[in-house]
């Protein structure tokens, strides 16, 4: 198997505050979405990726690549950071055009590409505006439009979808998904979950600089089998039905909200309360009106890592 | 070639930046405010005076650190500030590009601000009829000097307005109407010195209009390095500090207007030495600059204080270069 991204006991601190800590982790060419809470460590990360700085301990490859100030890596590689600066005094497109001369791009082509990788965002009808005329959404689209413009074999995008209102943010998942088809691999950061969900299933969860989990999100789950699961059950007589799944194998506790509507039920057996929950209700008809575990997706794989 | 195409694109973005920046207009508003002095003083005075005083004094000493520091802390600060450094060094080209890049940039817009003071300083002494044409005759003040037994001037020219003379808490009028160009008129009156005052009236000496061969030359040259220098600096500690400036300044006030002003070998550690050492002349300057403290100190040949110049700028460019290329930058989010 190639990986893009290889790292060894990566650990990189400023002053006293740990960034990573023996961070040993191998990314798979595709979309990997790189998580954790705020400060858990995920710029620092993204940072040592693009060589903007250097790991203090560890070993970290790019590509094949060590990334610190590495032309030849640069060639192959687009980098959307998270922080909102763009030259405030040239035009959208002249932006992307003086990045991609930098890059070796001919004048010429490099102005054709800065329009196509401009309408790849949806910024077509705005590029030749002043960057400080755009709002923070259309600056976002920007930034990524530079990364992507050189058409890079893997692209490193920090919070790209934080700022962006929900039809933006659906037409920059489906350039992403786009991007992957070209064949190129992406790695996403996020503290906002339900964004790399919508990206990927392969997640690298980090948390205080290391490395929590790393996998498909389902395989992950699967992992954390000894951890009870929450299942919510709406139903017009939630008291008959919560005395009767109380008694099931499994089960470490069953509440009724407030409002009397909604049984939530902890189990350490989900497939035992799944097997048990439809004779029971043909048997009291309480009411039962869905079935809702929210324990799969990944903000709750996230609760439970990181707690 | 790579490397000349990437930081000939950097020079360019940068200089176009630069030319709209708020730090060039008001480089630019402070030469044409010197220039402007320079020429409401010239009608008065010797144009050697206004030369080195407003020249070396105003312009090299005072505006062209300023000018060259405030121009090059934007080198690499700027970008670090504006957090966009990120995209230039995450491109394939080299970091010493970069920085040379927008150097150039820097001392293109750097050298023609200082080298425009300089010209514009050097024609306003020689040509600059603002305040008197040196065609009428001017009215002068001068006192009886006790040790040398000379008249000299003891106030500006003035044109053939009456003049108002402060003595002893009073204002005291005196018509000059009928004063003819070559006329004297004894005062009776003293200055706080016991010194004896009288008026002259005579017509501007139009030779002492004219700078000493080469100053201008000389004068630009010192300015356009100076303002290199000084932009290298500011330049270079911005690789490390974020507010380069501050320190920047803090230099320029200690070594390059005290130290060069304090007699003495000392001043041999400021830029200022090298540059006055280009544009001074001992055969012709010395008059009007008797008792500058750099009168005092052994001086370079213009030619060997360039040379130094020239070095130091190869050397500090040098340490820049290898600063940039290992140097981590970090941005907040």
């Amino acid at each position: 198997m190639s990986y893009i991204i290889r790292t060894e006991g990566l650990a990189r601190w400023y002053g006293e505050v740990v960034g990573l800590s023996d961070l040993t982790v191998k990314i798979e060419p595709g979309i990997t979405g790189l998580v954790g809470p705020n400060g858990a460590g995920k710029s620092t990360f993204m940072k040592c990726i693009v060589g903007e700085i250097r790991p203090h301990r560890g070993r970290i490859q790019v590509m094949g690549l060590s990334p610190f100030a590495n032309k030849e890596l640069y060639q192959r590689l687009g980098f959307c950071p998270q922080q909102d600066a763009l030259y405030d005094h040239m035009t959208g497109r002249e932006f992307v055009e003086h990045l991609l001369r930098l890059s070796g791009t001919p004048r010429r082509e490099a102005r054709a590409q800065a329009v196509r990788s401009m309408e790849r965002v949806g910024l077509a009808d705005t590029m030749n505006r002043r960057c400080s005329g755009y709002s923070k959404g259309m600056r976002q689209r920007v930034r990524l439009a530079q990364a992507i413009a050189h058409e890079p074999e893997l692209l490193i995008v920090d919070e790209p979808l934080t700022g962006l209102d929900p039809i933006v943010r659906h037409r920059m998942v489906d350039l992403f998904l786009e991007l992957r088809n070209e064949g190129r691999s992406i790695l996403v950061s996020s503290h906002v979950l339900h964004e790399v969900e919508a990206l990927t299933e392969r997640i690298v969860l980090i948390h205080r600089g290391r490395l929590l989990a790393q996998g498909k999100l389902a395989d992950i789950r699967d992992l954390l089998s000894t951890q009870p699961r929450r299942v919510k059950l709406p139903a017009a007589s939630p008291r008959a039905l919560a005395q009767r799944i109380v008694s099931l194998p499994g089960v470490s506790s069953v509440t009724i909200d407030q409002d009397e509507t909604v049984v939530e039920v902890t189990t350490r057996d989900l497939p035992g309360l799944n097997q048990a929950l439809p004779s029971i209700v043909k048997e009291l008809r309480p009411g039962v009106t869905a079935f809702e575990s929210h324990d799969e997706d990944l903000e709750a794989v996230f609760d439970y890592l990181v707690g | 070639m790579q490397f000349l195409r990437s930081t000939f694109i950097l020079y360019a973005a940068h200089l176009r930046m630069l030319s709209r920046s708020v730090r060039t207009l008001i480089s630019f508003l402070a030469v044409c405010l010197l220039v402007l002095l320079a020429a409401l003083f010239a009608g008065n005075e010797d144009a050697l005076i206004i030369g080195t005083r407003l020249g070396l004094f105003g312009h090299l000493m005072f505006l062209v650190p300023i000018i060259g520091m405030m121009l090059g802390s934007a080198v690499v600060t700027e970008e670090l500030e504006s957090r966009t450094l990120t995209y230039p060094f995450t491109r394939p080209i080299s970091r010493l590009a970069f920085f040379l890049g927008r150097w150039g940039a820097t001392i293109t817009v750097v050298g023609v601000l200082c080298g425009a003071g300089a010209v514009g300083v050097s024609l306003a002494a020689e040509h600059s009829t603002l305040m008197g044409d040196g065609g009428e005759p001017m009215i002068r003040l001068e006192r009886l000097d006790t040790e040398t037994g000379e008249w000299k001037r003891a106030a500006p020219s003035r044109t053939g307005a009456p003049y108002w003379l402060h003595h002893d808490g009073d204002w005291i009028e005196i018509g000059v109407r009928d004063m003819r160009e070559g006329d004297t008129r004894d005062l009776d009156l003293t200055n706080s010195n016991g010194e004896a005052l009288r008026l002259l009236c005579r017509k501007w000496d139009l030779n002492s209009r004219d700078l000493p061969g080469g100053f201008l030359l000389r004068f630009l040259w010192a300015s356009v390095l100076g303002g290199v220098i000084y932009s290298l600096f500011t330049a270079g500690l911005g690789i490390y500090l974020k507010n380069p400036i501050i320190l920047a300044l803090g230099y320029t006030i200690a070594i390059e207007w005290v130290l060069s002003n304090i007699p003495g070998n000392a001043q041999k550690i400021s830029v200022q030495y090298y540059l006055r050492c280009i544009v001074y002349d001992p055969e012709t300057m010395n008059s009007s600059l008797r008792g500058a403290a750099f009168t005092d100190v052994a001086l370079l040949t213009p030619t060997g204080s360039t040379i130094r110049l020239f070095l130091f700028i190869l050397v500090a460019v040098a340490i820049c270069g290898r600063s940039i290329r290992r140097k981590q930058f970090t941005f907040t989010s």
